[in-house]
């Protein structure tokens, strides 16, 4: 029989049957993110398909402004550059907030934090790659190399992670002062134009060049051109820098993850 | 604390403090602290009916809470052996979006029901949720009574070891409260353990065997039902 022992330290389950309960953690975290979609998209006509056409349509439009109005000659790098940014933006201000919400309203039993951590890993690769289903499209039309088909997936995903990793070390100071998620997404706003997005990184100059040698961004936005269309701005990068970026992400989502047992029990009796 | 072989909820010195922080404009808001539980101890054993009596802000919804581990404590522990289920409010978590049917279905999932067993579980929380083509509508568009019937036929359809009831039996019409009262009785005779909170004293009287009174977060009573009713309503009302 499973038992609990709730102390101000921990709610701990000891389980009976180990394996049964992983599957049903399975079940609850794909229950949570289902709800989640349901919530947004059901009201709608064309349902879970404006999962994929929001951010099509959303990337579409910047691509009309910055290549037909403001003209730029490489579409296909411009477009790279929205999908990441929108997934940054997107992964950032969730990773920094999801922990106000952890179990979309299920109250008949104590969901454990398994199952929220698996959750929030399926919700990020899920709208990391509903981003890249359009994009890829996009990219092909573009004259992007096939391999966007297997790898600009695997790009929107690894950037999703990456971001929101970074939101959820930011999560405990949102919670305690909620104003702080509008300076998250104004830094959000402002990674769109001061990160290569709009442009490759061999486009800047001077400090704008020697902040973005450092910035996260790049060493993906840079890699997924070069893999596409054979840019080559990525060579400006110090691989030795990006393996301490990618370090302190990892560490960033494994103590993210970790952390939300603790903060949902240290939260629950504040209000 | 290690729990005893003969009980399935034990609480020892249980306090629970809510807090929240004032907002200020430059520096950190003073913390305001309500203590909602004061060092509460008891032990209740497999197959036990009991009713938690108390008037509003005494302290009943957060204890039931506390037991199904939702609440941290500020000091002392609960330990529980089985399955611990809450039935509070109308909606456990069904997606408003969905048709009770397509939520018992995809609830019943993630609460353990096998395949094996489905067919006869939906089918059993249909039939108490008597919503006739009702039951095929957004759930959203239910009455809250409907909703309520949905909610209580599922979670109480379910098998857990330990059932948190919050209220729930005095909400509906009185055919849905007869019903309710019968599912619960039902639920008992299976030799599992209900703690109901309620108000109403008639049914603390008529199904539970014992009664705890809490009066401003203290145990104040623990005893059989017809006593913490009398306790009840001679200490606390007056």
């Amino acid at each position: 029989m499973d038992t609990r022992s709730i102390t101000n330290a921990a709610c701990i389950d000891t389980l009976f049957d180990k394996k049964k309960s992983i599957i049903l953690d399975l079940r609850i975290a794909n229950f949570i993110v289902k709800k989640r979609n349901l919530a947004i998209m059901k009201s709608f006509r064309l349902g879970a398909i404006w999962n994929m056409l929001d951010p099509l349509l959303h990337s579409l439009i910047y691509l009309f402004v910055f290549t037909v109005i403001r003209y730029n000659s490489h579409p296909g790098n411009l477009m790279i550059g929205i999908a990441l940014i929108r997934g940054l933006q997107q992964n950032l201000i969730y990773g920094a907030s999801s922990n106000l919400d952890f179990t979309a309203g299920l109250k008949i039993e104590r969901v454990r934090s398994r199952a929220i951590v698996l959750s929030e890993l399926f919700y990020v690769v899920q709208t990391s790659f509903y981003l890249s289903f359009g994009t890829v499209l996009v990219l092909l039309l573009l004259d992007a190399s096939y391999w966007v088909i297997p790898l600009m997936p695997l790009f929107c995903i690894l950037n999703g992670l990456v971001w929101y990793s970074f939101g959820r070390v930011l999560s405990p100071i949102v919670q305690t002062l909620p104003d702080f998620k509008k300076i998250v997404t104004y830094f959000g706003m402002m990674m769109f134009y001061g990160s290569p997005a709009l442009y490759p990184l061999s486009m800047t100059r001077g400090i704008h060049r020697q902040i973005n040698l450092y910035n996260p961004f790049a060493f993906i936005s840079e890699p997924a051109r070069y893999m596409a269309f054979g840019s080559d701005s990525h060579r400006l990068l110090d691989p030795f820098v990006g393996v301490i970026i990618f370090t302190i992400a990892t560490f960033s989502l494994v103590f993210g993850l970790y952390m939300i047992d603790k903060q949902r029990w240290r939260w629950s009796t504040w209000n | 604390m290690e729990l005893d072989d003969d009980f399935v909820i034990s609480v020892s010195d249980l306090s629970i403090v809510y807090r929240g922080r004032a907002k200020k404009l430059i520096g950190r808001g003073k913390i305001r602290e309500v203590k909602a539980l004061n060092k509460i101890s008891f032990h209740i054993k497999k197959g036990e009916l009991v009713a938690v009596l108390g008037k509003n802000g005494s302290g009943k919804t957060t204890l039931l809470g506390a037991i199904g581990g939702y609440f941290r404590p500020e000091s002392g522990t609960v330990n529980t052996r089985g399955r611990v289920y809450t039935l509070k409010g109308a909606n456990p978590g069904l997606v408003p979006h969905l048709s009770p049917r397509e939520n018992i279905r995809m609830m019943s999932q993630i609460y353990g029901v096998s395949n094996q067993e489905r067919e006869e579980f939906e089918k059993q929380v249909e039939e108490f949720c008597d919503l006739g083509e009702a039951y095929d509508r957004d759930f959203s568009s239910l009455s809250t009574g409907m909703a309520g019937r949905v909610g209580f036929g599922f979670t109480t359809s379910l098998t857990p070891e330990i059932l948190l009831m919050d209220e729930t039996l005095g909400v509906g019409d009185v055919e849905f409260r007869k019903k309710a009262e019968k599912k619960a009785m039902e639920f008992m005779e299976k030799g599992e353990t209900i703690l109901l909170s309620t108000h109403s004293l008639n049914l603390a009287k008529t199904m539970c065997q014992r009664g705890l009174v809490l009066d401003k977060g203290e145990l104040v009573f623990d005893g059989p039902s017809e006593d913490a009713v009398d306790y009840y309503l001679k200490e606390i009302i007056k």
